[in-house]
């Protein structure tokens, strides 16, 4: 008992500090995960992954504060939100649209936490049979993926995470045992440490940016009322439902996570509620309740794909592979198995924080304000000073905090030039299971493609990995409405 | 030094791009193939990725010079202010090699926020001093290596 009470102590500290730093503009999820991962080299895996999985679920719902209240979304997740959050915030709603953005983030957070409940040990038990031209598959779908819904150009994202995968490479080869791309340097012989990369990507190079852009916005402090009418709430509730399984299915594909989960809920709300509350686009409860319900939703489906395949749902699921790494785990089929009291855990952890987030969401969206209202210029250099900490922690090596150090330079330029940046981290993550899973099947081929086509068609499960791929992309070439009704 | 003078934009950072992308398919023929054939051997990802590398830089530096032609391009610049400030942190990386980890932060995070006009000297001093002082207690394990 006692141990569960701690959990659920580190798990609430978790949320806390996720729905401040999702709620603080340019600061993400990703980032608040990122730099915490490299901190828990010392801690045992369960204290890790409560507090992870609190920010996780926090730094979403945390997101759409600013979204409804300034129109800058907190996280990349909560960007749909802004569309009615904050038509809602100009009309005196602000408390409501936060206290719609609560409630249906909860409602999403269980239902996604009950897919992944249920839904993992499913995936597990088919992932077992796996063959290395399956997890390829998976693999160069999801970098596909994360380039197709890049923001800007496709071809920037496939650079970056082209350069991740290089980038994962250097370092000794697996199969042969040989240094590749090392250059005669005992350093890159070492290969690139994932968490400091992502530290850098993800931590310094956000700071630098944010003080690049040097933005001051304003926050409306005044909230009004919170809760929403219970008859609206139900009315909404077949809405909730839908969007929440889209939510759950976007997020469980490779790489794509909340962002797009909440897009594709939006545009679904928008082709299925005849009846908006007032025209979506101009305060629309259904469209927060959409884009809301669907990214906590997602939650649970990315880390299915992680925990199962090791395969990243998205960026913040690329980062806690890191974290699992540390640990001297493994994700994948054999994590069930091995450990599934990890599995218990962070189902456990996750619904509740879903909870957390409920009651702080309500509690203490005031003091919250007061907090993400204090200048960027003044939170940002201790942030600075934090992921210079953080990269040392991993190896207790200067060697790290310089590696760190170049990464965030090369993840400023990138920010600066809109080269995207989590494409990158997928393909550091990917990019070892792409190599090891290419070489394998072509060795088990012998190079012969005709082969390899006739094992792909032969299998089930690698058909089924086809025809997903192929409904994907189907249903995420189709262009969403414009956001005005 | 003015904010032009640094001005490279977006047709300078895809040619650098495409660089990187030509440096890595080149370095990738040079990875030791053992006793595998090309196709499975350690080279066959990297130059497949690296080609990937040139073809999307290649594509994006089209883009980029399309859009400065057509006049509509925003081009993001080098600013001195920043570019100052990464300066400072390179120089604090640099002098943790050599300075007390305490004394080179405590002096870079004093240095920030008088950099970003964001505290004024003596709340620069307390909040630099509380930052590193609450670390120091909350990472003690760090700290302790690090001394």
């Amino acid at each position: 008992m006692e141990y569960w009470i701690y959990i659920a102590a580190l798990t609430a500290a978790g949320t806390l500090t996720g729905i401040l730093v999702g709620a603080i503009p340019g600061l993400s999820a990703t980032m608040a995960v990122a730099i915490l991962v490299s901190l828990t080299y010392g801690w045992d895996v369960t204290t890790a992954l409560a507090v992870i999985m609190g920010i996780y679920q926090g730094a979403v719902f945390g997101g759409s504060i600013t979204a409804c209240l300034i129109n800058i979304p907190g996280a990349p997740s909560s960007v749909i939100t802004t569309l009615d959050g904050y038509p809602m915030a100009k009309r005196g709603e602000g408390g409501a649209a936060i206290g719609w953005a609560c409630t249906e983030s909860f409602i999403g957070g269980l239902i996604g936490v009950l897919a992944l409940w249920i839904g993992t040990p499913l995936i597990a038990r088919v992932a077992v049979g796996f063959a290395p031209q399956d997890y390829f598959l998976l693999a160069v779908f999801g970098i596909l993926l994360v380039g197709s819904f890049a923001e800007g150009s496709f071809g920037k994202a496939m650079f970056t995470a082209s350069l991740g995968v290089v980038l994962g490479l250097i370092g000794l080869d697996l199969i042969t045992g040989m240094p590749r791309l090392a250059f005669g340097s005992d350093i890159l012989v070492k290969g690139v440490d994932l968490v400091t990369a992502i530290l850098g990507l993800f931590g310094l190079s956000e700071v630098l940016f944010q003080l690049y852009q040097n933005s001051s916005a304003h926050i409306i402090q005044k909230v009004g009322r919170l809760f929403p009418p219970m008859n609206q709430l139900i009315r909404c509730l077949p809405l909730t439902l839908r969007t929440s399984a889209i939510g759950i299915l976007i997020g469980a594909l490779p790489g794509v996570g909340g962002p797009i989960a909440s897009t594709l809920a939006y545009d679904h709300a928008k082709r299925t509620v005849r009846e908006p509350s007032r025209p979506f686009g101009e305060g629309a409860y259904e469209g927060v309740v959409a884009s809301e319900s669907a990214n906590n939703a997602a939650i649970g489906g990315a880390i299915i794909p992680m925990l199962t395949l090791g395969i990243p749902g998205d960026a913040v699921t690329a980062v806690i592979i890191g974290a699992f790494q540390i640990h001297g785990l493994r994700p994948g089929p054999m994590l069930m198995t091995e450990t599934p009291h990890l599995f218990n855990l962070i189902v456990v952890s996750l619904l509740l924080a879903t909870f957390f987030f409920l009651i702080f969401g309500f509690l203490l969206i005031k003091p919250f304000i007061k907090l993400v209202s204090i200048p960027q210029n003044i939170l940002l250099p201790p942030i600075i000073f934090v992921t210079v900490i953080g990269a040392y922690a991993i190896n207790s090596s200067m060697l790290d905090v310089a590696w760190m150090s170049f990464f965030g330079l090369l993840g400023f330029v990138f920010k600066l030039y809109k080269f995207p940046i989590p494409p990158m981290v997928l393909g550091l993550v990917l990019g070892p299971l792409i190599d090891e899973t290419f070489r394998r099947t072509m060795i088990s081929y012998h190079g012969n493609p005709i082969d390899i086509l006739g094992a792909i068609v032969a299998s089930p499960i690698s058909l089924s990995v086809v025809a997903l791929m192929g409904v994907t992309f189907f249903l995420m070439l189709r262009k969403p409405r414009n956001s005005k009704a | 030094m003015s904010a032009t003078s640094y001005k490279s934009g977006n047709v300078g950072a895809n040619i650098a791009f495409l660089l990187v992308g030509v440096f890595f398919f080149v370095s990738s023929f040079f990875i030791d193939r053992g006793i595998y054939p090309i196709w499975s051997s350690g080279m066959i990802v990297p130059a497949l990725l690296s080609a990937v590398m040139i073809g999307s830089a290649a594509h994006s530096l089209a883009q980029a010079i399309k859009a400065r032609r057509a006049g509509g391009a925003i081009e993001r610049t080098f600013e001195p202010r920043v570019m100052g400030y990464i300066a400072a942190f390179l120089v604090y990386i640099g002098a943790l090699f050599v300075v007390p980890f305490w004394l080179a932060s405590s002096i870079f995070l004093l240095f920030s926020f008088l950099y970003w006009k964001s505290l004024s000297l003596v709340n620069a001093i307390v909040v630099s001093v509380a930052v590193v002082a609450l670390s120091m207690t909350l990472f003690a394990k760090v700290f302790y290596i690090v001394f």
